[in-house]
């Protein structure tokens, strides 16, 4: 396991060096994507929790799993890279983009930025049908490229006898497969799932990441994973691309292979089961 | 001792003393205000429930101005601007060719400042209400801020936009200070139902006032009706998430 050790980040961030803590977060995804994540999480919209985050990570897969208890700043994180949430200090790049610099007023609108995000509710817009809110991202699209592109994301979620219906006619499983197939059906450069599947029980959770992977391995698209569900860390995280990152307190206090990072909850569950 | 030897006598009955003119001209003047106040509420909704800052807020409290000030001092003020003493009224009369004071389209003007929060403030509360999850999904998808108004805020406040145009038109059929102070009782031009019926009260002809009195409480309590049942818990319209 590698202890990660709070760090200054690019000089470029604007934040002082006595500006602390504070969250320097990287992740580095193969050749072509680098992102980079700082968040004064004091300053930002959380003021109540009084939380800081003060960290830095890199990881080299294509699949980052985030842990971590309620309140330790998974959320909050994700939404400053998404561009939801709008910190004092820091920065972000996406790749070779820069999508936030506070010190070079650089401010990147949520859709400039190319993230896919899923929340952990479905948010599918109610008035419009499941075919209507997956293609509601593609308006750039020609009519042709959109409806192709839903019969693409329908026939990957097992969607297709469900397009012509409102989301109160769905179930809680089939909305979260909309909301997930919506998010993915812009293509976007790096997708971040907020608990996605906290809702679903074990059947329904298996079927979507089935579905999910199946189009990551088609894509590879960087996704950095957020839960707190140990089983669904241990699954995701024991790919061979994927890596586990361990918040507490704001911090990243651990980082590496399932194994290592989760070797005290896989303990506790063996134990419990003798 | 009136004779009701046929329909025709009945209805010349009821509707004895009715100024006519006055009801037309009041249907039409709520009818232009709504239509004329309804998208800029939705407009100035839409800003007002996303914008955090300073002059939002300045704006809201300004909008929700005329619910507090008397009409008549709301009245007064338009009358100035709209007169030949200010720069406005001046623009107004070099634009127009004429003072919009005693005119329709000056009662027009005063009718929209005057119904202004009863078309935003229903509005805005449906904005509001709305999860705040639906507009960061259209955000993050890419959605400019017409299709969110169109396409998210519309749909997820129908309820409250129907409101707010029943409540905008009812409250223009009820105006009196603002319509006295800025258009006086010139028949067929500014005299309103409300201010038709203060002519015949001032005149005595109590039968008459007691039916335009009448129709006014009709014209109200239908826009209540409207109001209390799309307003009511289940009732279809607002739509706040999945």
């Amino acid at each position: 396991m590698r202890e990660v050790a709070a760090q200054q980040i690019g000089p470029e961030s604007g934040v002082p060096q006595q500006t602390a803590p504070w969250l320097a977060f990287s992740i580095h995804h193969g050749a072509h994507v680098h992102l980079h994540a700082a968040v004064d999480r004091k300053a930002a919209e959380d003021r109540k929790s009084g939380l800081s985050l003060a960290v830095e990570a890199s990881l080299s897969g294509s699949l980052a799993v985030l842990v971590g208890p309620s309140g330790a700043g998974k959320t909050s994180l994700l939404r400053s890279i998404a561009g939801l949430m709008r910190p004092r200090h820091g920065y972000v790049t996406v790749g070779d983009k820069t999508v936030w610099d506070s010190g070079r007023h650089i401010w990147l609108r949520p859709a400039e930025r190319g993230c896919g995000l899923v929340m952990q509710r479905s948010s599918l817009f109610p008035a419009m049908t499941a075919r209507e809110n997956i293609a509601f991202g593609l308006h750039a699209l020609s009519r042709e490229e959109r409806e192709q592109r839903v019969r693409e994301m329908a026939a990957l979620f097992r969607l297709e006898p469900l397009l012509s219906r409102r989301p109160s006619q769905l179930s809680g499983g089939e909305q979260q497969r909309v909301a997930v197939a919506r998010t993915l059906a812009p293509h976007p450069r790096v997708l971040l799932l907020d608990e996605p599947f906290a809702g679903l029980n074990p059947d329904l959770k298996d079927a979507v990441l089935t579905d999910l992977e199946s189009w990551l391995a088609e894509t590879r698209t960087p996704v950095l994973h957020v839960t707190h569900d140990v089983a669904e860390a241990w699954r995701l995280g024991t790919r061979p691309d994927a890596e586990v990152l361990r918040i507490e307190d704001g911090r990243i206090v651990s980082q590496g292979t399932a194994a290592v990072v989760l070797a005290a909850e896989r303990a506790q569950l063996l134990s419990s089961l003798e | 001792m009136h004779d009701l030897s046929g329909p025709d006598e009945a209805l010349e009955l009821v509707f004895e003393g009715m100024d006519f003119q006055a009801f037309l001209l009041t249907v039409r003047l709520a009818t232009v205000t709504t239509a004329i106040l309804l998208p800029v509420a939705l407009l100035l909704s839409a800003w007002l429930a996303r914008s955090r800052s300073w002059a939002a807020h300045a704006v809201e409290a300004g909008v929700g101005l005329p619910l507090v000030l008397p009409p008549t001092v709301l009245g007064f003020y338009l009358l100035v601007l709209m007169g030949p003493a200010t720069a406005p009224g001046r623009l107004l009369v070099r634009l127009v060719g004429h003072p919009l004071a005693f005119t329709f389209w000056g009662l027009v003007i005063g009718s929209i400042v005057y119904s202004l929060p009863f078309a935003v403030q229903p509005v805005l509360a449906g904005f509001r209400g709305i999860d705040t999850a639906l507009i960061e999904s259209a955000d993050l998808l890419g959605a400019s801020r017409l299709r969110l108004l169109t396409r998210v805020l519309l749909p997820g406040a129908r309820a409250s936009v129907l409101a707010a145009a029943v409540l905008c038109f009812a409250h223009t059929v009820g105006e009196f200070g603002v319509v006295l102070m800025l258009g006086g009782s010139i028949p067929r031009v500014t005299r309103t139902l409300s201010i038709a019926l203060y002519d015949q009260v001032m005149n005595g002809n109590y039968a008459a006032s007691n039916r335009m009195a009448l129709a006014l409480v009709a014209i109200s309590l239908a826009a209540l009706l409207v109001v209390y049942s799309v307003a009511r818990p289940g009732a279809r319209g607002e739509t706040g998430g999945a």
